[in-house]
């Protein structure tokens, strides 16, 4: 059971700073996530693990050995490209065979592997073609074949669903969710842009920050989906986790406990359900809430309807607020509401988060105690 | 994919070793072949070299000074100038042409191509024994011009037709080649500009004018490029057409030839031979930049 | 997406075809001369007056290939292979470090070799005669092999081949533990065999057709390659009025690479058809 283990690690690149100071554990068979906006430096991070980049700073261990100074092919790993790369000259049996004739590995012990491969991904009447003959779907299990026969310690998948139409990638997610079970053993580092892929697959989500020099680690935050979701611990992972995107807005705290925030927010008083011990009188606050905790219908704000967008059982309301600059989005049922008409909403105390001046978090008190949206 | 961009892409230690091993054979040849020559070629530019007794000495820039004042340096300048004045346009405008024409809706379209580029195909030896014939005193067009005009053109030995002949080789087995290149340039061209352009009214060789001329204008300057250091480069057919010497009465006589002769016609012009080989390859780096900055155009890419 | 095709008159296609069709006779036209000359006999060329062979002979054909010409056509084969399997390999080989790997110098080296391809080769020729005469290369065909062996031109076009091509296949292959000389000729090289291709044509074209260089290097005539060969017999046909003997033999050193041409050349000219839409 393999663990990975990055410390300190800052990637530079031609002076400018790419990764910084990334710290990080993957645990053995676990299925980890790598997500972020697009620059963040994710698949930078996986190629580092895998050994095709160079790093600045830091260590890599696999197993707790350093493995920095080891070439690719000697860390067992195997990876899947975003864009396959499979050998297009080679049927997809030598494809998958290649690397392990690299190793030297008995002609019978390459046979049986590519073998069992090949059933498990029921790539079985494609092995004698050539991937030029194949379709994206089918590309793509050859490549994951071709990780699976080198029977690695840990899987690298750099964004493998992106070049596949909708239909197939919620298929082959689910697909991708029982190789990991089937592997067991294995832990499997994906990266990826879609949010829908990182909350079902992943076991540990690692949310990445684009580096714009501004000396922040690059590591917004490390947890499970669910923890992500509900205790994002800073403005950027709030920001990111969740769409439509949490709704921000400025205030000022009134009195803070270690059981509640009692805010100003856009003249409105309000409160939240937060540990509040840290922060002072006055201070300014983000307060955030997400467009599905909103309750429309009754309650002390009110916003205009600027625009609805209906997905069937439920739409999204865009609102502009009272001081006619700030926007929200709401999650409701289709009503008969209209462009123009001026709904109430109530922002349930127990559905808020708020951030302090620095962006971090207050931490949530009893986070699924507000209605269901 | 950025993390796909080559330039990018750094591999681990061990990979300097393996981009010399791969570059080494290379730089051996051009280093030995191509750089040491064009040194060796400069150092003899300014000396007086005797072939037989292999004594040299230095004599700074007389050599230059003999070129300026030898009748048959400036013929061969004449010569020259007045081929580039009239090879490169045509071949330039003849290529395009074709190429606009073999870009539409044409069948067969490997197969004229195929047939077209036959001459380019030929050796220049071939290629101009072949037109030596034609054009031959005894040859068939000759006779047809006697026969039909009652006029006796001599081509290969007036000095008015010979270095012609050798145009209308030069540009018949150029043509092709650069009419490939063309072609290339125009797929590039998306045929939404075309269908834009009908829309408004524009008739085909309007279309061809405003839109194709514009676009291959890059192009354009690469092909006058090559076209014009071909055209300084010319050894061959005025070789063989004159038999060695530039004739008639130094009409075929190119820069090229005349570097032939200074090397080896005589035993002690080695010297000058390399140069009026510097000057050569000056008047051709000149000739680059300029038609460069002339041609050059303003980003018109769409 | 595909284009809507664009309905012409029909006479501009005829125009079309038709100037076509004029340009590709007038550049048959002398080679068919020379065809019909090469199949007459020496004394109907003397006589002169005849359009077409009284009675179609290949005789000229006959007499050429039972001369030095064979041996001539070996020579150029011979050095002509040499040179296109040099240079296809180590063209190749420096395009792709030049492309891939980062080293220090790179930059440099690059703009060296821009410098030095614009040095026309008729330049860099007399001097590197004097080169391959102090290693005693002077009439041999090793001396044309060696100066022929590499070009910066298809260095660059190989180069340039390569920073186009994605590396992800490049990267697969190191994971899976191929050294990079092993990479190179299993992965790579297959993968670039159109450019591959295109190189080996136009470099053997180049030698088949080269005429200068041999003229300078090599001076013993059963050495001599095709072009010169043929252009020393020229000059003593044509005293006898041999022209028969002299187009068979420009038309018989030119069938090789026409051959190559047309058996290859969809490799490296591309000709969509526009009016089918799909790019």
């Amino acid at each position: 059971m393999t663990t990975v283990c990055l410390r300190d690690i800052d990637l530079a690149y031609n002076g400018t700073p790419v990764l910084n100071d990334v710290n990080l554990t993957i645990e053995a068979g676990q299925f980890c996530v790598f997500i972020g906006p697009s620059g963040c430096g994710k698949s930078t991070l996986l190629r580092l693990i895998a050994g095709l980049e160079t790093l600045t700073r830091g260590e890599i261990l696999i197993d707790g050995v350093r493995v920095n100074d080891t070439p690719p092919a000697a860390r067992q790993l195997a990876m899947v490209f975003q864009s396959y790369a499979l050998y297009p000259h080679m049927s997809v049996r030598d494809n998958m065979a290649f690397g392990l004739t690299r190793q030297k590995l008995p002609k019978d012990v390459i046979a049986r592997r590519v073998a069992d491969a090949a059933r498990i991904l029921q790539l079985e009447p494609l092995l004698d073609r050539k991937p030029g003959a194949l379709s994206g779907g089918q590309r793509q299990r050859a490549a994951i074949g071709r990780a699976i026969v080198k029977q690695p310690k840990v899987f690298l998948f750099d964004e493998p669903l992106s070049n596949l139409d909708a239909a197939l990638r919620s298929q082959t997610r689910i697909e991708l969710a029982k190789l990991h079970r089937e592997l067991g053993s294995a832990s499997m580092i994906y990266v990826t842009h879609d949010q829908v892929e990182a909350m079902t697959l992943a076991d540990q989500i690692v949310l990445l920050r684009p580096h714009a020099g501004q000396g922040l680690p690059s590591i917004a935050q490390v947890g499970r989906p669910l923890d992500l979701y509900h205790h994002p611990v800073n403005l950027f992972a709030a920001g990111f986790i969740g769409s439509p995107r949490m709704n921000f807005l400025p205030g000022h705290v009134v009195c803070a406990d270690a059981g509640a925030v009692g805010a100003t927010v856009l003249g409105q008083p309000c409160r939240a359900l937060v540990d509040g011990s840290g922060l002072a009188t006055g201070a300014a606050i983000t307060v955030g809430i997400r467009p599905e905790h909103i309750e429309v219908g009754d309650g002390p704000w009110q916003g205009r309807i600027t625009h609805i967008e209906a997905l069937g059982e439920h739409g999204y309301l865009h609102l502009m607020l009272g001081d006619g600059a700030t926007t929200m989005v709401a999650k409701t049922g289709l009503e008969e509401l209209r462009i123009g008409q001026t709904v109430r909403l109530t922002l349930p105390e127990a559905a808020l988060h708020v951030f302090d001046a620095d962006g971090h978090a207050q931490r949530r008190l009893q986070p699924r105690r507000h209605a269901a949206a | 994919m950025f993390h796909s961009d080559p330039r990018r892409w750094r591999l681990p230690r061990g990979a300097s070793i393996a981009a010399f091993s791969f570059l080494l054979p290379a730089l051996l040849l051009i280093g030995v072949f191509t750089l040491i020559p064009i040194v060796y070629a400069l150092f003899l530019s300014v000396q007086k070299m005797d072939l037989i007794s292999g004594h040299h000495r230095f004599i700074g820039l007389a050599n230059l000074r003999y070129l300026a004042e030898d009748d048959k340096f400036w013929a061969a300048c004449h010569n020259t100038l007045r081929y580039v004045s009239m090879v490169v346009p045509l071949q330039t405008a003849i290529a395009l042409i074709l190429a606009c024409v073999l870009n539409g809706r044409i069948r067969f379209k490997r197969v004229f191509v195929t047939l077209l580029f036959l001459p380019t195909l030929t050796s220049s030896a071939a290629l101009t024994m072949i037109f030596m014939w034609l054009f031959n005193n005894a040859g068939v067009l000759v006779r047809l011009l006697q026969n039909t005009l009652g006029i006796t053109i001599n081509f290969l030995g007036d000095p008015a037709w010979a270095l012609g002949i050798i145009m209308l080789m030069n540009i018949f087995s150029t043509v092709p080649g650069l009419m490939v290149v063309y072609l290339a340039g125009l797929q590039a061209i998306p045929p939404a500009l075309y269908e834009a352009a009908m829309l408004d009214g524009a008739g085909p060789i309007r279309r061809h004018w405003e839109i194709s001329v514009p676009q291959l204008t890059p192009i354009t300057c690469y092909v006058m490029t090559m076209g014009v250091i071909g055209c300084f480069q010319l050894f061959d057919q005025a070789f063989i057409l004159s038999g060695g010497d530039g004739g008639p009465d130094n009409a075929t006589l190119t820069f090229t030839l005349l570097i032939y002769h200074f090397a080896f016609k005589n035993y002690n012009t080695m010297g000058l031979a390399c140069a009026l080989a510097v000057v050569l390859t000056l008047i051709i780096l000149c000739a680059t930049v300029l038609l460069n900055r002339f041609v050059r155009p303003d980003g018109v890419n769409a | 997406m595909s284009t809507p095709t664009l309905r012409r008159p029909a006479s501009s296609g005829l125009l079309l075809y038709g100037f076509l069709g004029c340009y590709s006779l007038l550049t048959l036209a002398p080679f068919a001369w020379a065809i019909l000359t090469s199949l007459k006999s020496t004394r109907e060329i003397a006589s002169g007056t005849t359009l077409l062979p009284a009675s179609p002979t290949l005789d000229a054909y006959r007499i050429l290939l039972h001369s030095e010409l064979d041996t001539w056509l070996l020579n150029s084969f011979t050095v002509a292979i040499s040179v296109t399997v040099l240079n296809v390999l180590f063209n190749t080989m420096a395009g792709y470090a030049l492309a891939r790997y980062r080293f220090r110098g790179r930059q440099l080296l690059f703009q060296v070799l821009m410098l030095l391809v614009m040095v026309p080769g008729q330049v860099t020729m007399i001097p590197a005669f004097q080169i391959v005469a102090r290693l005693g290369l002077v009439d041999t065909h090793l001396s044309l092999i060696l100066t022929s062996g590499v070009s910066i031109t298809y260095i660059f076009m190989m180069r340039q081949f390569f920073i186009n091509f994605p590396t992800e296949i490049e990267e697969a292959a190191i994971l899976d533990g191929c050294s990079p000389l092993a990479s190179f000729f299993r992965i790579v090289l297959p993968m670039a065999r159109p450019a591959l291709v295109t190189q080996a044509v136009f470099v053997f074209m180049g030698v088949w057709n080269e005429f200068m260089k041999p003229l300078l290097f090599i001076s013993s005539v059963d050495l001599y390659l095709l072009p010169q060969g043929l252009n020393a017999v020229a000059r003593q046909f044509a005293k006898s009025s041999s022209w028969n003997l002299i187009m068979a033999g420009s038309l018989l050193s030119v069938m090789p690479v026409l051959l190559l041409y047309v058996t290859l050349n969809r490799h490296f000219i591309n000709l969509n058809d526009q009016s089918s839409g799909l790019k």
